[in-house]
């Protein structure tokens, strides 16, 4: 069948108005409101949030997993102008594994207990490439061989529990490398691993973007990771994108309320940790957001005005906030 | 792996002795008298202390089952009160048509449940779902001698189409066996697949729900790769260790099903054992039970670890 091409305007990714919710006994509950965000090619984008904010939920709808009860509203989402939405299931999976490839949190649950490792790595090259099992494990050894997996050869034959942690995410991402997609979702790789091995896979994963170009959609909520790995940044709430812009724009210059909280919360080298402000308050449920802005009940800056949906206000080229007071906010600091 | 196995095995001679010391003082607590039933109700207490005596019954217990456990360490398990038949060769003759019973209706049990279990775990929620699971909790609700009664009412006397009861070694007439030995082990297999096909549903519902499963559709893997190849030996290792135990709870049935279609096996053995107060059978037959049940189990509880890997290869 024909596929809705639009013009091929250099994005890997271009998620445009995208809206998801959840069919629940008391009726629908949108998760992701109206959310737009793009990838170039090559380009680290990170995706912030807190859990809950429905990072997750938007990256399952580009592989085309949302869970059941989930389903898309609104919007339309392209991976190098190739629409990923409204496609028929046999379409979604010849892209998902191929041109998109996930690496998830928790290496060890994500990897089959029962099968060896090399025969999972090399599984992608199996079902997309139609290539043999044995020589796909062939593969699956130079794949981890290039993941910097000591002893590809007698590792690819092991199972996972025999994986340390930091291996078992080299693996995940060996897997997902295996028939180069053009882009790479990852979720939240690093939050299991200790921050010696989080520092050699976020090495890696710079790596594999600088020799093959490829583009990553890095979700997390750790404000560190995304100061040393990512181009730009999307800073999530509540299911709506709040702030986004260049990653030393976003920290230098943090324009929503939200933003500036959320550094105000993250310890720094120089700061002293009772200088750490947390920020009141809990994220609102999906059912329970207040009227207009939806940080608004946090928010120490809030006035009437706010009982608005919040313009987009550019701070800068490229960096916007979805604030009423964001440039006055920028005057204060 | 082979130092489980080996764990196994060691388990299983005090599992015996502590099942046998059970079973002994069991069958001495429950109220009726071995001289009695032998005898008769019209018998002088003479006749009793002379019958007791003679079966050293009037000694002290503990003194009988010392008695009893050297003897059988021997492979003597003594004769039985009724009609002086020894006991350890009789079992022998009959454990065939017991094992035939039990395996038979143990496959007939897990050929039901491991499809069915599994599709219901995979439309969970679903149509499927909701008859399968409707099916098992009337399959559990169902006695087996009820529904062996209601076969043989249906295929015996209404349609003649198989026999209502009897046996035929296998050696002898494989056909004549195999047909003999239809009813009975499909009232048993079908009510015992309850259980077994409620446990598949569960553990394949939980790996279903599991990372590596999404890892697999997330590689694009078709829901058939999915499931062949990442679902189901994951689903099968809690499965077997679990569905072991249903294997001894079949014995249960073994008992009253011989007894419906007349088959000379050791369930049967169990049940005179019982009605006669015949201790030195009702023992035997017994403990021999356990012999095979612990067997069964550790024979699945091997193949389930062969399964997993976690097992047979060792750490990082």
């Amino acid at each position: 069948m024909s596929q809705p091409k639009q013009p091929f305007d250099g994005l890997t990714l271009d998620i445009k108005h995208l809206s998801i919710a959840f069919q629940t006994r008391q009726g629908s509950v949108t998760v992701v409101d109206d959310i737009s965000l793009n990838i170039g090619k090559g380009e680290i984008v990170g995706v912030i949030g807190e859990s809950g904010s429905g990072k997750t939920i938007a990256s399952l709808a580009v592989l085309g997993m949302l869970p059941r009860g989930a389903r898309v509203l609104e919007g339309t989402v392209h991976l190098s102008g190739d629409s990923l939405l409204d496609q028929p299931e046999s379409y979604q999976r010849a892209i998902r594994g191929d041109r998109v490839a996930l690496i998830p949190q928790d290496a060890l649950r994500a990897l089959n207990p029962t099968l060896q490792v090399g025969l999972q790595v090399g599984e992608p090259l199996t079902l997309h490439r139609g290539i043999s099992w044995t020589t796909a494990r062939k593969k699956a050894v130079e794949l981890l061989r290039s993941v910097e997996l000591r002893d590809p050869e007698q590792r690819a034959d092991e199972y996972p529990h025999q994986f340390s942690g930091g291996m078992q995410q080299r693996a995940m991402i060996a897997m997902g490398l295996s028939t180069e997609p053009e882009l790479l979702i990852a979720d939240e790789p690093t939050t299991a691993l200790d921050v010696t091995v989080q520092a050699q896979v976020l090495d890696l994963l710079r790596n594999i973007r600088d020799t093959h170009g490829t583009s990553i959609l890095f979700i997390t909520h750790d404000l560190g990771v995304v100061a040393t790995l990512c181009d730009r940044v999307y800073v999530m709430y509540s299911g709506a994108i709040v702030e986004e812009g260049p990653v030393e724009q976003i920290f230098s210059n943090p324009s929503h309320p939200y933003t500036r909280g959320l550094l105000d919360a993250t310890p720094r080298v120089h700061g002293t940790l009772t200088g750490l402000k947390p920020i009141p308050g809990q994220i609102p449920l999906p059912d329970a957001r207040p009227v207009g802005c939806r940080f608004s009940d946090r928010c120490a800056f809030a006035g009437a005005e706010c009982r608005q949906t919040p313009p987009a206000v550019t701070v800068q080229e490229g960096h916007v906030a979805y604030c009423v007071k964001a440039l006055e906010l920028e005057l204060e600091a | 792996m082979l130092r489980l196995i080996f764990t196994r095995l060691a388990l299983f001679v005090p599992t015996l002795f502590a099942a046998s010391v059970i079973l002994f003082i069991v069958i001495n607590v429950v109220p009726g008298s071995a001289a009695r039933s032998a005898l008769g109700v019209d018998a002088t207490p003479q006749a009793i202390m002379r019958f007791e005596a003679l079966n050293g019954l009037d000694r002290p217990l503990a003194v009988q089952y010392t008695e009893w456990l050297g003897k059988a360490l021997r492979g003597d398990l003594g004769t039985s009160f009724q009609n002086r038949v020894a006991v350890a060769p009789d079992i022998l003759k009959r454990l065939p048509v017991t094992l035939e019973l039990a395996v038979l209706a143990f496959l007939i049990a897990n050929l039901i449940a491991l499809p069915l279990g599994a599709i219901a775990a995979f439309r969970h929620r679903k149509a499927a779902d909701v008859i399968i699971s409707a099916l098992a909790t009337i399959l559990g609700a169902i006695p087996n001698f009820w529904l062996a009664t209601l076969f043989v009412l249906l295929f015996s006397l209404t349609w003649p189409i198989l026999p209502a009861g009897g046996y035929t070694p296998f050696f002898e007439n494989p056909t004549r066996n195999i047909v003999q030995m239809i009813l009975p082990s499909l009232s048993l297999g079908l009510v015992s697949s309850s259980l077994l096909l409620r446990i598949m549903r569960t553990t394949m519902l939980e790996v279903l729900n599991s990372a590596y499963i999404r890892t697999a559709h997330a590689k694009g893997a078709p829901e058939s790769v999915v499931l062949r190849r990442h679902a189901l030996r994951n689903a099968l290792i809690p499965f077997f260790t679990v569905g072991a135990v249903e294997f001894g709870f079949l014995f249960g049935g073994v008992v009253v099903i011989e007894d419906i279609f007349r088959l000379p096996g050791i369930g049967s053995l169990v049940l005179v054992g019982i009605i006669n107060r015949d201790y030195p059978v009702l023992l035997g037959a017994s403990l021999v039970i356990t012999v095979v049940v612990l067997s069964a189990n550790m024979i699945v509880d091997t193949i389930a670890m062969m399964l997993d890997p976690r097992h047979t290869r060792g750490g990082a």
